[in-house]
């Protein structure tokens, strides 16, 4: 909810929600897969960010870049790739959402 | 932010939309579905896991119940969403729900009783002999596939 409506990435909410593997922001490219992600938190809904290419390529730049989602034992097979946001990274991220690089809604 | 959030729908309905996510083939198997289930109570350190066929039955039992278990107070839950399941590694999550998604008839006993988590079981039914004889067990649980008879 705080995300759809704009509100900056924390490191400190992304520590305190981390479930497993490392702290940080995490968007899966691909819709089925964020549907796994949200109900795994008990309820949840998903929103979707899209990125320019001069976002892309900022974020490229600080080692933001898609990747194949880490898969454990027991993980579901993913249908997508996705974009791991280290907390040194939110600063760039949120710079891009506020200067309208990156956009943000909730899914309909 | 004018629009609306949108819910997710309920895992059971989400895991039957994309079993290809789920299941290493369809339809699902009895054998599969044991298998994961199986594992998950190693995982969750059971020294003892037994997996046997009983008719129509695919019953999993163990020395350690491996249902009850954090986060959840209720165990049942853990048939009806999907929960992370760290044991198993980064973005993993239990078996049992994959149970109510794709079986006919789920059942699972402990020492203080037995219930059934999905599907009609009629008090007749030989499997409620089967999961209630091993007192050392901790754990049971026993599901049928639909189709998938012995």
């Amino acid at each position: 909810m705080r995300l759809a409506a704009g509100e900056d990435l924390s490191a400190s909410v992304a520590a305190a929600n981390k479930v497993d593997g490392p702290a940080g922001f995490f968007l899966v490219l691909r819709y089925e897969d964020a549907e796994f992600f949200a109900l795994r938190r008990g309820v949840g809904a998903v929103i979707e960010y899209a990125l320019s290419a001069g976002a892309m390529k900022e974020l490229q730049l600080s080692g933001v870049a898609p990747r194949p989602i880490p898969r454990g034992l027991k993980s579901p097979r993913f249908q997508g790739d996705e974009l791991y946001v280290p907390p040194d990274a939110f600063a760039l991220f949120d710079r891009l959402r506020r200067s309208g690089e990156i956009t943000v809604r909730p899914v309909p | 932010m004018t629009q609306t959030l949108r819910p997710v729908g309920d895992a059971v309905s989400l895991i039957r939309k994309r079993p290809e996510m789920y299941l290493a083939a369809a339809p699902p198997s009895g054998r599969e579905l044991a298998a994961r289930v199986a594992s998950d109570a190693l995982l969750l350190c059971a020294t003892r896991v037994r997996t046997e066929r009983q008719g129509p039955w695919w019953v999993i039992s163990a020395d350690v119940d491996w249902l009850a278990r954090p986060p959840l107070d209720d165990p049942t839950e853990l048939f009806f969403r999907i929960v992370p399941f760290p044991e198993g590694g980064v973005n993993s999550m239990r078996s049992e729900v994959l149970l109510t998604a794709f079986c006919d008839a789920v059942v699972t006993a402990e020492p203080a009783g037995s219930r059934t988590i999905v599907g009609s079981v009629p008090p007749s039914d030989p499997i409620w002999g089967v999961v209630t004889q091993v007192p050392q067990l901790k754990r049971v649980v026993a599901f049928r596939v639909a189709g998938e008879d012995r």
